[in-house]
């Protein structure tokens, strides 16, 4: 009957998926109505399932095992589809399903009218499907498999609106970044496998004290990496705010609620491997507390709603790293709980404040300025603010009863259960303006429909979630709260945690002030929306508001310092293929433009070679009167230019490569200190040039070659430094070189040749042995 | 080594790989003498169903986790020659026969929009090319082999000059068959020098795959046979400085035909794992390191390239040399899971990488040159021919559930057990290859219509679709039951995991 249940979960979705997408694709044989109800039918029953699983992990709360099938075996690799029943993923499944559902119900409504009605309905429970898996596979590959799973209903739903450029490069962008953690993902799954020779949970963990610290850091640190990236924590966070293009639904379920917090989960889960690997656990503290105020802060300039909320829950997930980082796991699932149902609320409201702001033209009328802050939010700041104080309170006394290592980390971890508290408590605050502001524009609906029952429905779930938290955190911060009796057998407070200094907690706290005072603004700003008038104290500095305004250039930065590099480079190695083409094709490949003093010489060298080459069988004739210097150099010159083996391709190379390098020079500094550079250096090429070719001997012939890219080379190095160092450039010089090779590779001679000096060499190294 | 050897006649009962080799070569006199054009795509479907039909009792009847060679017929040898006619299966061979029927199947149900004209030497063309594939893939003598290596050239070159879309597909031709030829006649010398050495060792010249395992080369030798061989796979594969042939041969050459054999079927690393890896293990011990960089190289460099393409046939040729790199870090990463990772990956590509040259034939015949230029919003107009991309992309990707995702990550657990820069670049790889396939499909799938795309663009038809759906159909099965694949080959692969790590 368990077995049954366990796997029914997300199978039923899963078939909801097949029978929705089979349908589809057949072009809607059936009425939307039963695609509704197939799809959410399925994720209600799951949900029930869910509950009841909940029940008896409650009852009997030991772990256990679900055999589902085998999946691959290689080696020593064994992984099966097998579940993990026990009080963490009970609580995940539970929160996974009952928000689904409820998403389900509501997007009946707000989808009605959309082209992709049957696609939405079959990506869905597709998503609840990948997600419990996530949730319930009892070994990191079957987590991985949900992993990539959701990343793909992502990449389906963000860029669902297919007509919208915008959507289809944000879900391209999501995905992207996303497989930069998953490779760093599964390099940590190989490291277990390496060192544990199993990837179950249970295995693994039970081996764990075996292996160094140095390797548990490793994996943690690789493991982190792939929650880095899903849960859009710096610095793969940028991708978050732009999965915001989906359907408002998707957007509340997939990027608020479940799957942004899998990364959580996975540290979660991964307590016993972490807690051997205190570094890595710093680092997920540092990356936590870094995105907690990169979101808070960047959430403060924010214009539209959905932005101000994506940022919002990056601070969220943010806050949620911190305390797994500081090895407060319970607190951590609580917050991810507390803050799925809170945010779903204000996803789900976002379109009627839309709808508010910008159809009712009282708004307007009335003045930003004149909007009044709700009592209760007020009510809410300063309880939290209070909070705060009450916790430094408790801290000194814990220190002056018990004194030394155990106050302080108590301590710490109340603060993470304060921050935990806070921020649900802003949440419901956001949540009790929007409901005022309900009722304040009461007569104004315009919309396709007011607010339908699965939101009001959510509203009570949230008013639950408030009445848990404001009785269940605050003890939830001290050991023993039901929360974390409940948990306890799956993920418990780290007791290992090193003492917290004064330096730490300050932090801390000075970090929860400042997410107090972005919170506050970010719910003030928003009331506004007015961009240009921003009453805001820490923005006056301009500097610092257009950092913040462009979210600290990290796109951008993300483009020169990758993107671009990578873009060019791979122009560049393409253009080497086509001219490999030109080269079959019997054309040469086209001359480089010439413009600078340096190239010119070395045009002018070439062109003599040339002319020496068509004038020198009738060159004794021709020029009777030249010394006998000049004779030999035509003959060597002849002689050279009809050797047109590698060494005429040295030349034209370095022809084209000094050609390039002027070319680029000169585009980026077209007079100055640049000019007066090239002048000069010129000037030495062109004494070196009277010295050598009066002295026209062949070996001097190819000293000037060599002397030539010398001096070009040191053009490129006094350039780079003299102008900036740009890396784009840099990248496209190393193309350049690749292209020479892979020209000279293209050639069926040089082949020949590689090949043959290959065997020579193997030979002659065989005879002298 | 020694190994045993199960006649066909014991087995089943018939000579199944004879018939399977020289079934096709009935069809195609049965196809040249049949004097109604009516009826020559119904025989030629006939055949290549039969084919497959044979090939799966083949795979069934396969005794799965033994290292013994099945199915085996000899005749032979001949006197003072040593060559003998002398086929069989093992795990590392038997998975390439049904893949190469599969897409014979696939390749005919599409002849018929892709050789409107003169139908009848298309078809016969690919069937002589179906026959010397499988009988490369079925050859036990190397001499044998190196025959159906070189024969494959004759309709290969057929096709691409008859067949071929661009301008410059004559060139093309020339150019893969001269860096073929020369590639086999390196490999010849090689293969020769191994009779030559047999013959000091056993009194009598073989070019036998069974008795050359029995007869030890010396380590000089070795190293000079190794890279006599390894040029001729090398250029077929291809690996990296040795593929600039490719690009060119899969723009120029026939849409789909053709393409769909050069790209899925690994002859080249075929070859590395058949004979090179157990023939000659120390060299192959000691040449490790440059065959993982050029692996490493290959793949990156593929991907980086592919990543700017604007033309997907262009794109797919530089993807498969990308994959190329992640099957030669598999083979050469020498434990079990990179030998069983770089094998299934080379079947994973005879599904995704063939899957996607259908998908361009798909596209050419709609908008010409599947170029970024002509496309542009085609999910709208065409959601079938979007829904096959995709999915076979993301198989090319990687991701769990798909056969790529097994292959590949397996072939980076070997490496890891290497060294760990090997897994690193290999996870570097997949990331690039998500790039590009994904950019791709922003840019043509999505994304807004270019403005010479027609307003009416035809979605699949029936054959196209059943195309796709026996694909997607394949990827699933491998990415999700993947046992009895990987049971299938994991009995001679550990064979030859002891071949080499005995030394």
């Amino acid at each position: 009957m368990f077995d049954i249940v366990v796997a029914a979960i997300p199978g039923l979705p899963l078939l909801a998926a097949l029978a929705n997408g089979v349908n589809g694709v057949l072009g809607e044989r059936y009425p939307r109505a039963l695609q509704v109800r197939v799809s959410s039918g399925a994720i209600l029953l799951s949900f029930l399932g869910a509950s009841w699983i909940l029940v008896q992990v409650v009852l009997d709360p030991s772990p256990r095992e679900v055999l589902i099938g085998r999946w691959f075996t290689s080696g020593d690799l064994a992984v099966n589809f097998g579940f993990l029943i026990d009080s963490l993923s009970a609580v995940m499944m539970l929160v996974t399903t009952s928000i689904s559902f409820l998403i389900a119900v509501f997007s009946i409504d707000y989808m009605h009218n959309e082209k992709g009605f049957s696609r939405f309905f079959s990506v869905l429970p597709l998503f609840v499907a990948a997600m419990l898996v996530l949730v319930m596979g009892d070994n990191y590959v079957l987590l991985f498999l949900g992993w990539e799973a959701v990343g793909v209903c992502s990449y389906m739903l963000i860029s669902f609106y297919q007509d919208r450029t915008a959507a289809a490069q944000a879900g391209t962008k999501a995905f992207v970044m996303n497989r930069i953690g998953d490779a760093g993902f599964l390099l940590g799954i190989f490291l277990l496998f390496a060192n544990f020779g199993t990837t179950g949970y249970q295995d693994v963990f039970a081996r764990v004290p075996d292996v160094d610290t140095g390797t548990a850091t490793a994996i943690g640190l690789c493991l982190l990496l792939g929650a880095v990236g899903k849960s859009a924590q710096l610095p793969l966070a940028t991708w978050l705010p732009r999965a915001m293009e989906g359907p408002t639904p998707s957007s509340a379920l997939i990027h608020a609620a479940t799957m942004v917090t899998a990364g959580v989960y996975m540290i979660s889960r991964s307590q016993v491997l972490y807690d051997n690997a205190p570094d890595a656990l710093l680092v997920v503290a540092l990356v936590g507390a870094a995105t907690a105020v990169y979101g808070g802060v960047v959430g403060l300039v924010q214009t539209d709603i959905k932005s101000v909320l994506a940022y919002s829950t990056t601070t969220q997930l943010g806050l949620m790293f911190l305390a797994c980082g500081l090895g407060a796991y319970p607190i951590a699932i609580f917050h991810l709980a507390a803050h799925a149902f809170f945010k779903t609320y204000l996803f789900l409201t976002a379109p009627s404040i839309l709808h508010h702001l910008h159809g009712g033209a009282d708004v307007k009328e009335s003045g930003p300025a004149r909007q009044p802050v709700p009592a209760l939010f007020t009510v809410a700041l300063m309880a939290s603010s209070g909070l705060v104080a009450i916790a430094l309170l408790f801290r000194w006394w814990r220190s002056d009863m018990i004194g030394g290592a155990a106050g302080d980390s108590l301590s710490i971890l109340l603060a993470l259960g304060l921050i935990a508290a806070f921020s649900s408590a802003f949440a419901a605050a956001r949540m009790a303006h929007v409901a005022l502001q309900d009722t304040t524009h009461g007569g104004h609906h315009h919309g396709p429909s007011p607010i339908p029952m699965a939101v009001q429905l959510l509203g009570l779930l949230a008013a639950l979630a408030a009445v848990g938290l404001a009785i269940g955190l605050l003890p939830g911060g001290a050991p023993g709260s039901w929360f974390q009796q409940f948990l306890a057998p799956a993920v418990a407070t780290n007791p290992g945690i090193p003492p917290g200094s004064w330096v730490f907690a300050l932090l801390l706290f000075g970090l929860l002030i400042v997410l107090i005072f972005s919170a506050w603004f970010t719910t003030l700003y928003v009331d506004r929306f007015r961009p240009e008038q921003p009453g805001l104290m820490f923005f006056r500095r301009r500097r610092l508001y257009n950092l913040v305004l462009n979210r600290f250039w990290l796109d951008e930065l993300y483009g020169a310092l990758v993107v671009r590099p990578v873009w060019k480079l791979g122009r560049a190695l393409d253009s080497f293929d086509r001219n490999v083409i030109d080269w079959f094709a019997g054309a040469a490949p086209a001359p480089q433009k010439v413009r600078t003093a340096v190239e010119t010489w070395e045009e002018r060298l070439l062109a003599s070679r040339a002319a020496g080459a068509i004038v020198a069988p009738s060159g004794d004739m021709a020029m009777p009167t030249s010394t006998w210097e000049e004779e030999e150099r035509r003959e060597k010159e002849a002689a050279e230019a009809e050797t047109t083996g590698v060494i005429g391709w040295l030349t034209r190379t370095s022809a084209d490569a000094t050609g390039w390098v002027e070319t680029e020079v000169e585009r980026h500094s077209p007079g100055g200190g640049a000019g007066r550079l090239i002048g000069t250096v010129s000037g030495v090429s062109t004494w070196f040039e009277k010295a050598i070719i009066e002295r026209s001997s062949d070996l001097v012939n190819h000293l000037a070659e060599l002397v030539a890219r010398i001096s070009a080379a040191f053009e490129r190095i006094v350039f780079q430094s003299g102008i900036h160092v740009e890396l784009p450039r840099a990248s496209s010089r190393f193309a350049g070189v690749l292209i020479r090779t892979e020209e000279l590779l293209g050639k069926r001679l040089v082949i020949g040749l590689i090949v043959a000096a290959w065997l020579l060499a193997l030979v002659a190294e065989l005879l002298w042995s | 080594m020694v190994l045993k050897e199960v006649f066909a006649l014991e087995q089943i009962g018939f000579p199944i790989l004879s018939l399977l080799l020289f079934l096709p070569v009935l069809v195609i006199i049965l196809l040249h003498f049949t004097r109604t054009e009516k009826l020559v795509y119904p025989i030629a479907l006939l055949g290549a169903v039969a084919e497959l039909v044979l090939a799966s009792i083949l795979a069934f009847a396969f005794v799965p986790n033994v290292a013994d060679v099945q199915f085996v017929e000899q005749l032979g040898p001949i006197p003072w020659l040593g060559v003998s006619y002398h086929l069989g299966v093992d795990g590392i061979n038997i998975l390439f026969v049904p893949v190469t029927a599969l897409l014979t199947v696939l390749v005919v149900i599409y002849a018929e929009y892709a050789a409107k004209a003169d139908a009848r030497r298309y078809l016969m063309a690919t069937l002589a090319l179906h026959a010397t594939m499988i009988g490369a893939f079925v050859s036990l003598d190397l001499v044998l082999f190196w025959i159906f290596f070189v024969l494959e050239l004759v309709p290969s070159y057929y096709l691409i000059t008859r067949w071929g879309t661009g301008a410059n597909r004559e060139r093309a031709a020339r150019e893969y068959v001269t860096f073929m030829l020369a590639g086999s006649a390196l490999m010849l010398a090689g293969i020769i020098a191994l009779g030559v050495n047999a013959h000091a060792h056993a009194g009598e010249v073989s070019f036998d795959y069974v008795e050359l395992l029995r007869a030890p080369v010396a380590s000089e030798l070795q190293t000079i046979v190794f890279f006599l061989m390894f040029f001729g796979f090398a250029v077929k594969a291809p690996v990296f400085p040795f593929h600039t042939w490719m690009p060119k041969v899969l723009e120029e050459g026939p849409v789909v035909g053709m393409s769909v054999f050069l790209v899925g079927l690994k002859l080249g690393t075929y070859g590395f794992i058949r004979f090179l890896i157990p023939l000659l293990p120390d060299a192959a011990h000691r040449w490790a390191w440059l065959m993982l960089s050029l692996g490493v190289a290959g793949m990156l460099y593929g991907a980086v390239i592919a990543l700017v393409q604007t033309n997907l046939r262009r794109l797919l040729a530089f993807s498969s040399l990308s994959h190329m790199g992640v099957v030669m870090l598999g083979l050469f990463a020498f434990n079990h899971y990179g030998l069983q990772g770089g094998l299934l990956q080379m079947i994973n590509l005879g599904i995704t990488g063939a899957g996607l040259y259908f998908v361009a034939g798909f596209l050419y015949s709609r908008i010409g040159p599947p170029d970024l230029s002509a496309m542009g919003g085609l999910v709208e107009r065409a959601p079938w021919l979007t829904a096959a991309y995709l999915i076979i992309a993301l198989a090319g990707v990687g991701l769990p559930g798909t056969g790529g995702f097994n292959g590949e990550h397996l072939v980076m657990l070997g490496g890891l057990q290497v060294h760990w820069a090997i897994a690193v670049a290999a996870g570097v790889g997949t990331f690039l290859t998500a790039c590009y396939f994904l950019w791709f499909f922003l840019q043509g799938f999505i994304g807004s219509p270019s403005a010479g795309l027609a307003p009416k663009l035809p979605d699949l038809r029936f054959r196209e679709r059943l195309i796709g759906i026996a694909l997607g159909f394949m990827i699933f099965w491998i990415g999700l039951d993947t046992i009895p694949f990987l049971r299938a080959m994991s009995g001679s692969l550990r064979a030859v995991e002891q071949m080499v790590g005995a030394r």
